[in-house]
């Protein structure tokens, strides 16, 4: 067999692999083979180009280990190993995006206050009064008092099952005051929704409301033979910071 | 450290799909709401409008354009609802549901319809145990049709059907078991 150089050996070798994407990373190793044994040569007193060609040489028969190196390198298998890192990659993002991101997203917007903007005068903290219905948990969090005479009162809902979709829940109250009027047929409220990270916020605007004479809020739900009631004990407010 | 050969690679590449897969399929169905059958879906529904357990008339399977919404005819005490449950590739989810309406038991027969998308759905109760079919006359343009229902779901009915022009409902009938027409409700359009 006639003398080889470092590349035409490498070049041997490669010319027996079908799958060019490995011919790289072969090359490198024979190549840092080549190389140690190359080391030793010089150290033993050979020239470079004598150490190069003796290196090569003990390597063996370029086209034999070309080709068992090709039945290593088969190409549906390296074909289906580099799908399978893409697969892999792209499933990363897919579940970043549409399941961590989200859960994480809630699990941080869980506990962020929904509050008004406007001047408050004062406010109250409900302490979470909780009741469930179903499978759902409905929070009365607190209120709050601008002034423009709006009365705002804050309460949270949640589906017991976390993370499920489900029917909005509607803040169908009727409000009494400590005398058993009935705001809805007096001043009367309106509602919004926001739902911050899946937990569903909901703010009771109340306008004119009479912060003077009213004393207390009884908010009783009854729908479906479902029942709940909360109140909100206005002597309980503190002047706003 | 002994070094992995490809096939042993690819098998734990396979691995790691494998649990990147189940870890959408199951964060998919926690986050977006998904149930593994129908029924559990319709519970689910109706709980979260704190409405039910209603008792099941019928249940309308695979109808619409894409064979994948399920209704509920359904009577819970002194209401009536038609809820729906729709099925894709995660599984039942929550559909529309077409409200909750009171069963006026001095009137024969209490009913609602709606329309969505290019759907419209005709539904109700009759309180009358005399009524056997019912009947209902729709105008769609100039266009006047009639669809009827020969046997109840016990004391429900329920019509399904495409309509492009704007539908409306215009008359209620129900006759008992003879054919003989007993109430006639005009709907005032």
């Amino acid at each position: 067999m006639p003398s080889l150089n470092r590349r035409s050996f490498l070049d041997q070798v490669c010319s027996q692999i079908k799958w060019k994407a490995a011919h790289r990373e072969i090359c490198a190793e024979l190549d840092a083979h080549i190389e140690d044994r190359m080391e030793r040569l010089e150290r033993l007193g050979r020239d470079k180009e004598e150490a190069e060609f003796e290196a090569v040489a003990a390597m063996g028969d370029p086209i034999q280990i070309g080709k068992e190196l090709n039945r290593y390198h088969k190409p549906y298998l390296s074909w289906l190993f580099h799908c399978s890192w893409v697969l892999i990659i792209f499933l990363i993002v897919f579940f970043i995006a549409t399941v961590l991101w989200p859960w994480g997203s809630r699990l941080y917007a869980q506990n962020q206050p929904v509050r008004t903007n406007e001047k408050v005068i004062w406010t109250l903290d409900a302490e979470e009064q909780t009741q469930q219905i179903d499978n759902r948990i409905v929070y009365l969090t607190g209120a709050d008092f601008t002034e423009s005479g709006i009365l705002y009162v804050y309460w949270k809902s949640e589906l017991l099952a976390p993370y499920q979709s489900g029917w909005s829940f509607a803040l169908n109250f009727d409000v009494y005051d400590q005398n058993g009027n009935n705001l809805l047929e007096s001043i009367g409220y309106q509602t919004q929704m926001a739902a911050v990270g899946g937990i569903e916020h909901y703010v009771m605007v109340f306008r004119d409301f009479d912060a003077e004479s009213i004393e207390k809020l009884t908010f009783i739900y009854d729908q479906y033979h479902r029942h709940m009631e909360f109140t909100l004990d206005l002597m309980q407010k503190e002047a706003a910071e | 450290m002994k070094k992995w050969s490809k096939k042993q690679k690819l098998i734990r590449n396979i691995i790691i799909i494998s649990l990147l897969a189940i870890g959408i399929y199951a964060g998919q169905i926690a986050l977006s709401g998904f149930y593994r059958d129908a029924d559990t879906a319709h519970a689910a529904s109706e709980m979260t409008l704190h409405y039910g357990p209603s008792e099941t008339r019928a249940v309308i399977a695979e109808v619409g354009d894409e064979k994948n919404t399920r209704y509920y005819l359904g009577v819970y005490d002194e209401w009536f609802c038609v809820d729906t449950v729709i099925k894709d590739w995660k599984g039942w989810r929550i559909g529309r549901n077409f409200g909750i309406h009171k069963i006026d038991y001095q009137k024969p027969l209490s009913y609602s319809w709606h329309i969505y998308d290019n759907e419209m759905v005709v539904y109700g109760v009759a309180s009358d145990s005399n009524i056997a079919a019912v009947e209902i006359s729709l105008r769609l343009g100039d266009q006047t049709i009639e669809l009827r229902q020969e046997e109840l779901f016990e004391d429900m009915f329920f019509f399904s059907q495409q309509v492009h022009a704007d539908p409306i409902l215009t008359e209620i009938r129900g006759y008992d078991r003879e054919g003989i027409m007993i109430c006639s409700l005009e709907t005032g359009y």
